[in-house]
């Protein structure tokens, strides 16, 4: 008879895998992880799977194989797999947003920007979609002084900053470099006399026209908000 | 609730994001067990400490690896007969060398304090150097891993793992070596999983409950601050390729030195790194390391001009 502390290996590796699968399934891997480490985490779906196979051979082969001692502490396993079941949508809840870090002057991360960026530079009107969102923001906040006078259509979620003057909040993005655990909140500050009937964390789409302003001692955009209007939270709140 | 939810996303993020890479760094591990001789190193490493180091170093530089994957090879290289020293110094700075870790830390500051990535990459050689020969001169050759007391460990297999089923050196065909390969990985990954899974756990409960502005309240006092930054960096756990991003959002509230000590010590030691050290080594090695780390990049953020 197969007791639970012969086959303890074969269990956490296959809940492992039917967890990780769950994530890809449902499409929230990219609520947790950067899409560029999405081929590491496959080929590691893929090797558990080679893992448990060889463990099923051997536990079928060895009939002699010594039992292992389960101890309390082998109790966090399950954990992994327990949290899964309190993630509800995956994403995090405004306080948590709150307390995570701000990014609005000179937003620049990776080789990857520039590129999308310099298509809208001959064109009068910017469209910021997620695609282009961080090659639009870095551009945008290093050369302000370029686009100052043009139009921009962005949308974001409402973030305000104790930083800035009451009419003033933050139009932001979650931006995640490798895993939610590293997101920050970048953005756009914006200007709006009527900021007071915002509220925290719901999202909108902006019209406005690109100007600049001084933030923490650097010279970053300031958005003048022509139209205002509140969308849906869209399915996928990051930008990478 | 939410809370909870919050807790187990960012946990979730952890524990997914570094599998893949601690999967990798026990592959590597069970590689190097399986097929390098045990005298390799022996034979081919400098004897001079400081030549040592710089190999450490080098290896660093040319097996990137981030601070996930590192401590199973480390510890695998040291099984093997590196010297402590090689060994400790490779663990420390491969996380800091690592090409993708210096172009992150140049992107990250580039436009504002562009000596950052200098900084970052030159005092963090200089630490691992310094932590690894004083290591190895304060420890002895039988105080490095853990006390064999624990039943089965180690007395069957030379390579610490507690497998009694795979017999050593009995049969060196293809098949059979891939057959060891894969149970090593095996072993050693669901040994490190328990200690990621605290460490996790730990990091995220702390991101959630402890509000940021505290950090940002110590503005008087330099060392305190800095002081704190180091205690945030380890208790975060954040890659090392992703910190730079994290660290800059503190530029102009906090100063440029505390900045640099975040940005020194995550990357070398932090809370779920510490759970897998102890699981691997001696504990009192362990305590060396941390305590070494803690001191040195201290002082050397203390004192440096930026």
């Amino acid at each position: 008879m197969l007791k639970l502390n012969r086959i303890y290996k074969e269990l956490i590796i296959f809940s492992y895998i039917l967890g990780s699968l769950f994530i890809c399934l449902t499409g929230k891997l990219n609520k947790f992880l950067n899409p560029k480490m999405n081929i590491y985490f496959y080929i590691f779906i893929g090797i558990m799977c080679v893992l448990l196979v060889f463990e099923i051979k051997d536990v079928l082969k060895s009939k002699d194989r010594k039992s292992y001692t389960l101890r309390i502490f082998d109790i966090l396993y399950i954990l992994p797999i327990t949290f899964l079941f309190f993630i509800g949508n995956g994403s995090l809840s405004a306080e948590t947003v709150g307390n995570k870090g701000l990014n609005v002057t000179s937003v620049q991360t990776s080789l990857n920007t520039t590129g999308n960026a310099n298509d809208n530079k001959g064109q009068k009107d910017i469209e910021v979609t997620n695609e282009n969102y961080m090659d639009t923001i870095s551009e945008i906040s290093y050369n302000v002084e370029n686009y100052i006078g043009k139009k921009i259509k962005v949308t974001g979620f409402i973030h305000k900053d104790n930083n800035l003057a009451s009419d003033k909040f933050v139009l932001g993005r979650l931006y995640m470099s490798c895993c939610t655990a590293d997101s920050q909140v970048i953005g756009y500050i914006c200007s709006y006399e009527k900021q007071s009937d915002l509220e925290e964390n719901s999202w909108y789409q902006v019209e406005a026209v690109i100007n600049k302003t001084v933030y923490s001692g650097e010279e970053t955009a300031l958005l003048d908000i022509t139209s205002i209007v509140k969308i849906d939270k869209p399915e996928n709140e990051y930008v990478f | 609730m939410t809370k909870l939810s919050d807790i187990s996303i960012i946990f979730t993020s952890i524990i997914f994001e570094a599998f893949p890479f601690i999967m990798l760094g026990v592959i590597i591990s069970a590689i190097i067990q399986e097929f390098v001789p045990d005298d390799f190193f022996k034979k081919i490493m400098p004897k001079n400490p400081i030549l040592g180091s710089i190999v450490g170093i080098l290896m660093g530089l040319f097996i990137p690896s981030c601070d996930c994957a590192v401590i199973p090879v480390a510890r695998r290289l040291i099984k093997k007969g590196i010297p402590l020293n090689v060994g400790i110094t490779f663990m420390i700075a491969s996380p800091i060398v690592n090409p993708v870790v210096i172009l992150a830390t140049f992107y990250s500051f580039g436009a504002k304090i562009p000596s950052m990535v200098f900084y970052r990459t030159g005092l963090g050689i200089l630490i691992a150097i310094l932590v690894g020969i004083l290591v190895s001169i304060l420890t002895k050759k039988d105080e490095i891993f853990k006390e064999k007391n624990s039943s089965t460990f180690y007395k069957k297999c030379s390579c610490g793992c507690h497998l009694d089923t795979h017999e050593h050196s009995v049969s060196n065909n293809f098949l059979k070596r891939i057959d060891r390969i894969i149970k090593h990985t095996t072993e050693e990954l669901l040994d490190i999983t328990k200690f990621l899974i605290i460490g996790a756990l730990i990091a995220s409960v702390i991101q959630v409950i402890i509000p940021r502005s505290i950090l940002l309240d110590l503005n008087a006092n330099k060392s305190l601050e800095i002081l704190v930054f180091m205690v945030f960096a380890y208790v975060i756990s954040l890659c090392s390729t992703a910190d730079s991003f994290v660290a800059k959002t503190f530029i102009n509230q906090v100063t440029n030195n505390s900045i640099l000590a975040f940005l020194l010590l995550g990357p070398m030691i932090d809370i779920k790194n510490t759970l897998i050290l102890f699981r691997s080594y001696d504990k009192k090695l362990v305590f060396k390391i941390i305590g070494l780390i803690f001191i040195l990049v201290f002082l050397i953020s203390y004192f440096v001009r930026l």
